[in-house]
């Protein structure tokens, strides 16, 4: 090889530019695909949300500790009032799963039976979706997997 | 050159697409919410959907809440019931974005011009040319929560 050879620059912009182009599509392909990765995040946020309250809104809300008291009222009768001084909440996990489930599915359109559980606590329904793949030519040649989680969880109430 | 403009201008496109969505997600999603818990005990139906417009407004970008042919919370959001089952009534809120498309002329750039679309895919989501609202081209993007409405 001639030392002129080596010399000649002849075709440089050419590799620069493709060069450059092949990191601008990866840096766009990333970034498009992050902010996707938000989009779907929120969208599992909303499920969940919904599931939850859904779920947490079959509870069975009856009143206990009831007392009396009598008050004259404005017309001057005597009066009994009823003041419920707490509330029990009965909440069946085999009645809030169907529906929690259901305002899941709603919200996203993916929803998979084999990606989510659900627990109660006492007064509190918990809806979780896992394992919920995001697919993305980035992971696709990385040849990884990502995953996303949602949860959120209800408290029944007497309203 | 159209095809470099493309390899540029597309992902711009697409990022500014995915995150107005994400906006109109979360605005969609808390006017919902507002909504479902509100709307059976209060006997003023119009009153809570006066107060969740507000509170979907609350949630969408500021950017994107300058002008009234972007967003319109009169207009762009919405309510409707869905019955589900004997006693229970399921409610969604629609929030659309009417987002300004960040390369105004990237249709005429690339070479394919907005009007040349089918009027059909005018509102696809899919598709970065936008429409034509007049003053500027716009794209059309729908964002949906669904909730159980908690009858007492």
């Amino acid at each position: 090889m001639k030392t002129s050879d080596l010399n000649n620059q002849d075709g440089f912009i050419t590799v620069a530019l493709v060069l450059l182009l092949s990191l601008l599509i990866v840096i766009g392909t990333y970034r498009v695909e992050l902010v996707k990765m938000f989009a779907i995040r929120t969208q599992l946020h909303t499920a969940c949300d919904a599931a939850s309250l859904a779920g947490a809104s079959t509870a069975a809300v009856t009143p206990a500790d009831i007392s009396y008291v009598t008050e004259i009222d404005a017309e001057g009768n005597t009066v009994k009032r009823e003041i419920v001084g707490r509330w029990d909440v009965d909440l069946d996990k085999n009645l809030a799963d169907p529906e929690g489930v259901f305002a899941a599915q709603l919200n996203y359109p993916n929803f998979d039976d084999t990606n989510w559980s659900s627990s109660v606590n006492g007064d509190e329904y918990l809806f979780r979706l896992h394992g919920i793949p995001f697919h993305s030519p980035l992971t696709a040649i990385w040849n990884s997997k990502l995953y996303l989680n949602s949860e959120c969880t209800s408290k029944a109430v007497h309203r | 050159m159209p095809l470099l403009l493309a390899i540029l201008f597309i992902p711009i496109i697409q990022i500014q697409q995915v995150f107005v969505k994400q906006t109109g997600l979360q605005a969609a999603h808390e006017a919902a919410r507002y909504y479902a818990i509100n709307s059976p005990t209060n006997p003023d139906i119009n009153a809570v959907i006066t107060q969740s417009r507000q509170v979907a407004t609350q949630n969408i970008d500021p950017f994107l809440n300058t002008k009234p042919l972007y967003y319109n919370p009169n207009l762009d959001v919405q309510f409707s019931e869905i019955d589900y089952g004997p006693d229970n009534t399921y409610c969604r809120g629609t929030v659309v974005i009417h987002a300004p498309v960040s390369i105004p002329w990237i249709g005429k750039l690339l070479g394919r011009p907005a009007e040349a679309e089918p009027a059909a895919n005018w509102n696809s989501f899919n598709n970065p040319m936008g429409r034509n609202a007049g003053s500027e081209y716009v794209m059309d993007i729908p964002a949906s929560g669904f909730f159980k409405k908690e009858v007492p």
